[in-house]
């Protein structure tokens, strides 16, 4: 953790258990920085949604490391390294699903730009919040449905960064949150 | 038969200033308590006193009373009313006792709202209050007005009875959540505790009671360290708990129960390196 500030957030579903399966990451790497948030395994118990989302931050940590002892790498590489991550790990810990209903989002930045990429997210929220605008269009191809990529997915490049990129999960059937109110709809509370 | 025995049953009754008449005369006794029979043939409206003193008078002889209120019940309900839940009704003891017994006859005579508020004014402790309280549970469930007996009953615990009886039932987790709103924080808590309760904690999440699930996460896993609250604190507060883990840390005494909770501490590194540190000092 390098930046208390998690900029990428994944929209909750409903009570009771709105971040079931829920996982988030903020790692540094040289001047890379890398931001994740996502969901796996809601159709599980707490326990086994909670084990798989572990699974998940841990790939993430691990692939964040390794970059650790490459010369200078930037956003591209540490990207390409979280996505490569998650595409291999075994789809037996990632719930009942096995990855098919993951929704991730990242936000990748360095000294010369910043990015997004994402799988499983039906709308991508930018900006401040009160005021969080639509990132892309609904037919972006950004957004997709719900699950694990076949190959690393492109990343969008942003001009700037943004304070804050909320996800919402793909199919996600509830309204977006009251202004002022994303940080607490994504489980990201003081 | 009396004027009053002509009244509609709804009508309020009785025990303003009942005059006994002068034949009712003392009952008949056989050892020591009143006599059956006299029950039998007694105007019970119009003699209430009487009544009332006859049935303390068994009931100090050790005599069965249900089963002599339920002859008078059967005759006139409205007496079993004015009897054990009228101005003059005993406080406490053997009465309250009959009036548990005497429920389905008093239901008969009184809207459940303000005959079980009535019984537990009149219960005597709190243990009997409390069974008041059960009782109406029981045989009510979820009605709204429960929340009312709890709060004169359980005071600051308000909703702890009915939560917990209710607790396997389908509605439970909207009933935390309405006990919440109720003012049930403190019972909430316990609830959530012991034995621990995924939806009593996702009702003190929906509620954003940060300390409030701190504080239940941190009993629960001092009662049953093996409870899977982290994950369910994942679920309904959101992944990164790091801090609260620090906290909940904090406020678990027991050593065991606290080495339990290392499997769940991967992804809160602050809450980790604390726990080790207390394992440290030792």
């Amino acid at each position: 953790m390098t930046d208390p500030l998690c900029r990428a957030l994944l929209l909750g579903g409903h009570a009771p258990q709105p971040f079931l399966g829920h996982f988030r990451l903020s790692a540094a790497v040289g001047e890379a920085r890398l931001w994740a948030a996502g969901r796996v395994a809601v159709d599980a118990g707490p326990v086994e949604a909670w084990a798989a989302a572990r699974v998940i931050e841990a790939a993430f940590e691990a692939a964040a490391e390794s970059m650790a002892s490459r010369r200078a790498p930037d956003r591209h590489v540490l990207l390409r390294a979280a996505w490569e991550a998650l595409l291999e790990l075994e789809g037996a810990a990632l719930g009942p699903r096995q990855g098919a209903d993951l929704s991730v989002l990242f936000l990748a930045a360095d000294r010369s730009g910043q990015g997004v990429s994402a799988a499983g997210i039906g709308r991508l929220l930018a900006g401040e919040d009160p005021g969080l605008q639509p990132l892309v269009p609904a037919d972006h191809p950004l957004l997709s449905p719900t699950g694990r990529p076949a190959a690393v997915p492109h990343m969008l490049s942003l001009r700037a960064l943004p304070p804050m990129l909320l996800g919402v999960p793909w199919g996600h059937p509830g309204p977006l949150p009251d202004p002022g109110r994303a940080r607490a709809a994504a489980g990201d509370r003081p | 038969m009396s004027g009053d025995t002509k009244r509609p049953p709804s009508a309020p009754l009785l025990l303003e200033e009942p005059t006994v008449p002068d034949t009712a005369g003392p009952p008949p006794e056989v050892d020591g308590a009143p006599d059956l029979r006299w029950f039998d043939e007694i105007n019970a409206r119009a003699e209430l006193p009487a009544v009332q003193a006859a049935i303390e008078a068994r009931l100090l002889a050790g005599e069965p009373c249900e089963p002599v209120l339920r002859r008078l019940g059967g005759r006139d309900p409205l007496v079993i009313t004015e009897l054990l839940l009228g101005p003059r009704a005993t406080i406490g003891g053997a009465w309250s006792l009959l009036r548990l017994e005497l429920i389905d006859l008093l239901e008969l005579g009184m809207r459940p709202s303000a005959l079980y508020l009535r019984m537990a004014a009149v219960a005597g402790d709190p243990e009997r209050a409390a069974e008041v309280l059960a009782l109406a549970i029981a045989r009510h469930r979820d009605a709204p007005w429960i929340r009312t007996l709890s709060g004169r009953v359980e005071g600051p615990m308000r909703g702890r009875a009915q939560l917990s009886a209710l607790s396997e039932s389908p509605g439970f987790g909207a009933l935390c959540r309405d006990w919440y709103q109720a003012g049930g924080r403190a019972a909430l808590i316990q609830i959530a505790a012991d034995p621990p309760r995924l939806e009593a904690f996702a009702a003190l999440a929906e509620a954003e009671d940060r300390e409030a699930l701190i504080e239940a996460a941190a009993q629960a896993l001092s009662a049953a360290p093996t409870a899977p609250v982290p994950a369910w604190l994942a679920a309904v507060w959101g992944p990164d708990l790091d801090e609260m883990m620090v906290q909940i840390i904090d406020r678990i005494e027991a050593p065991p129960a606290r080495a339990a909770l290392l499997p769940w501490l991967r992804g809160s590194p602050r809450a980790l390196q604390q726990l080790r540190a207390a394992q440290r000092e030792r």
